[in-house]
């Protein structure tokens, strides 16, 4: 391989043009390649459609006319541009006012915040529309960012305020509890999902935290079993508020945030409890409940024609099955145990695969 | 050369723009097209070829292990020849799938795909690399090499967008290391080198583009990677710490380079001609590698002149990205110049994922956990605070 690259490489220029032209060939082939199959632009393929007769001549028509006005879309750029900017100025404010706590002093601090935060709440109040059960979108592309800032300020202030001045006192729960209150009602109200999983993930502060530091007090020792109790909670809390909400009709499309929360989180956990337990009898329970979990959620998902949900259900089983499988071979003796092991691996995985075909083309079919 | 069936692929796209424009049509219209243009490949939906893609990998590996497993006392184990051997069986299982049973962006043409790939490439070459004891330049030569034959192969016969990247990728880097060994002055000369190269590969990149859409993908990707290599090889940053690793030196913080304007121009000016660029001809993809490079340069200053602290660079720019972006909506409210703010019909895919509100979670995720953390702190500090002070 080396050799040709030296001989072209020592600069005489005579070579130069054979390169050239060896690439101009291979250049021509590909163009011969597809000369016979050519499909360029809508256009050529509305009319290809029309003289097939597939395509009647008012759609026709239609599609030409609507292809000349096509107007090019700037949404995606602009939104990533909005959504960074509310990123840098979110942290940088942050960082500027931890900074900054000497000279400007902690009212000043404060009432920025709260300025920043109540501006935009302001503003979004001023311009929403109407609460309805259903999507509501929002009223303009700014609106959703500004919404975002609000309420990121809003968690600074809170947060600001405690650590300053202990407003909840030494009621840690309820530090935790108003601003998760505040978030979940602000995702309803103005209908915006990004805030939703914030709202999630500070329940899960607020659970998760509000758990440990009183065992922490009352024993000195950290009890994981209370931890896995407490995000398997969690988790189901998190599916039962997506099952209500498609059950009644409320915020239906908030479910997805719901469940993809409360899927990963129960079956993490009922893999921990499972592993904690690991050297029980009881500890197959675990597992137990996550196939009962498995196969409700499998069920619900393919209800929903959800390719996403029955992913993560076949792939957390999977694992689960794996587990145990691995833990039954764990006694034979080495080279058989391996053997057996492949053996598993192999059948599951072209099983599966034959599964998830077959189950992806009935999804698609109806 | 194409493993597929072309007619299928045409009526994909066929299907694909019918089914975007289906609000335009009369009742009925659609189905018809759809019945007179079927495509009968098994492709997956985005999750379930990510699914397919892990069990595949998976189903390959035990598969692997329980062949070696058996072979274990044999000599075989360690000659190149037999992880060539099993390359060919994953290629051989890629042409079954993807021939017989019209696997197409499956999920388990994928992982046949990467599994061949890897088996092939790594097994010749980690051998040559022992047996001849290479140094770190002929070994770059030799892997980016061979990366880019087979993925050039690989990239025409199964028309995969990744792999169309990393042969880009792998090619571009087997031009670098060729002309560091061989090259005249490869010092002075490589970034201009390298510039020359990748905008070349542009340009065809775009030509093509226009003529082959069994293509589409690979050379979009392909496009967008060398616009951004073009970028980077006349960056300034890139430039001195590269040359100045290629030639062994340290340079002192405050140590210019020749040439130094050119440089810095082509970091400021190469991201506003990819938008001016994008802008006027409506390519979305200049305009995008634009708008990254633009964050690359200010990062590349910022690297060399500490003008301001970073969080009142966070701050202004944020303020100003605000500000710039809400003043285009404004203007665009009602669309200008065939530009709009507004998202296009049956554009709406990253919707239906929520893309969005998961990337909202996964950055702010960690951010409004911040009132525990404050507060956890806060009990503390704020005990020990008081019994200071009294």
């Amino acid at each position: 391989m080396a050799i040709p690259i030296r001989k072209s490489c020592q600069i005489d220029s005579k070579n130069w043009p054979d390169i050239a032209k060896s690439f101009s060939q291979i250049y021509v082939y590909l163009n011969i390649l597809s000369i016979s199959s050519r499909l360029m632009t809508n256009a050529d393929l509305y009319e290809t459609l029309k003289e097939e007769g597939t395509l009647s001549p008012e759609s026709y028509e239609k599609l030409c006319e609507k292809q000349g006005n096509t107007l090019f879309s700037l949404h995606w750029e602009l939104k990533t541009l909005l959504y960074l900017g509310v990123m840098m100025l979110s942290t940088g404010l942050g960082v500027l006012i931890y900074k900054n706590i000497d000279t400007i002093g902690h009212q000043g601090i404060l009432a920025l915040i709260a300025a920043i935060s109540g501006g935009c709440f302001y503003y979004c109040f001023k311009h929403k529309k109407p609460f309805s059960k259903e999507l509501v979108k929002a009223p303009n592309a700014m609106f959703d960012y500004l919404l975002l800032l609000a309420s990121l300020s809003f968690l600074t202030f809170t947060g600001y305020l405690q650590f300053q001045y202990q407003v909840f006192g030494t009621n840690y729960g309820l530090a935790t509890f108003i601003p998760m209150v505040v978030l979940f009602y602000v995702a309803y109200e103005f209908d915006h999902l990004g805030i939703l999983s914030m709202a999630i993930a500070n329940l899960a502060v607020w659970m998760g935290v509000s758990v440990t530091p009183s065992r922490l007090l009352s024993n000195g020792n950290f009890d994981n079993q209370t931890v896995i109790y407490t995000y398997l909670g969690l988790g189901f809390i998190l599916l039962l508020a997506g099952f209500l909400t498609d059950r009644y009709d409320f915020k239906k499309h908030f479910r997805f945030s719901y469940l993809h929360f409360g899927t990963h989180i129960s079956f993490i956990a009922l893999l921990f409890g499972y592993f904690n337990a690991y050297e029980s009898k009881l500890a197959v329970l675990w597992l137990l409940v996550l196939f009962a979990l498995a196969f409700y959620l499998y069920l619900d998902a393919l209800r929903h024609q959800s390719f996403y949900f029955v992913l993560l259900v076949i792939l957390y089983s999977y694992l689960a099955v794996s587990i145990l499988v691995f833990r039954m071979l764990d006694g034979i003796n080495n080279m058989g145990g391996l053997y057996l092991l492949c053996f598993y691996f192999i059948i599951s995985a072209t099983v599966l695969i034959l599964r998830i075909v077959r189950l992806n083309k009935q999804m698609k079919a109806s | 050369m194409i493993i597929y069936n072309i007619t299928w692929l045409k009526n994909l796209i066929i299907q694909d723009q019918m089914k975007k424009v289906q609000h335009d049509l009369q009742p009925g219209e659609l189905l018809d097209i759809l019945e007179k243009h079927p495509v009968p490949f098994h492709s997956s939906n985005l999750f379930m070829r990510i699914g397919l893609f892990v069990v595949t990998s998976i189903l390959t590996s035990f598969a692997f292990g329980f062949v070696s497993l058996i072979l274990s006392n044999n000599q075989l184990l360690e000659s190149p020849a037999y992880y060539i051997f099993l390359g060919l069986i994953s290629y051989t299982a890629l042409e079954i799938a993807v021939r017989e049973y019209h696997h197409y962006k499956s999920g388990v043409d994928d992982a046949l795909l990467w599994t061949a790939g890897s088996l092939l490439i790594m097994a010749p070459y980690v051998y040559i690399d022992m047996k001849y004891n290479l140094n770190n330049l002929t070994s770059g030569l030799l892997i980016s090499g061979m990366i880019s034959v087979l993925g050039t192969y690989f990239t025409l016969r199964f028309v995969d967008m990744l792999m169309a990247l990393l042969t880009f990728c792998a090619f571009i880097a087997f031009v670098f290391f060729a002309w560091y060994e061989y090259g005249f002055l490869p010092f002075a000369t490589m970034p201009f080198l390298m510039m020359i190269v990748s905008a070349t590969v542009y340009f065809l990149a775009r030509d093509l583009f226009k003529k082959h859409w069994i293509y589409k993908d690979c050379l979009r990707i392909i496009q967008l990677a060398s616009s951004l290599i073009t970028y980077a090889a006349g960056n300034y940053f890139v430039v001195r710490e590269l040359g100045s690793i290629m030639n062994d030196i340290s340079l002192s913080p405050n140590q210019g380079i020749p040439f130094g304007w050119f440089f810095w121009l082509w970091t400021f000016g190469v991201p506003l001609v990819y938008i001016g660029m994008g802008l006027k001809q409506k390519e979305v993809i200049l305009l995008r590698s634009g708008l990254i490079l633009v964050a690359m340069a200010a990062f590349t200053f910022r690297n060399y002149y500490h003008i301001l602290p970073i969080e009142m660079v966070l701050v202004i720019v944020g303020a100003l990205l605000l500000g710039l972006s809400y003043g285009i909506m404004r203007y665009l409210k009602t669309p200008k110049h065939g530009f709009t703010a507004e998202e296009l019909e049956g554009d709406q895919v990253l919707d239906q994922l929520k893309v969005e509100s998961l990337v909202v979670s996964g950055t702010f995720g960690t951010g409004t956990t911040s009132p525990e953390g404050t507060r956890m702190g806060g009990g503390n500090f704020g005990g020990g605070g008081a019994s200071g002070n009294f």
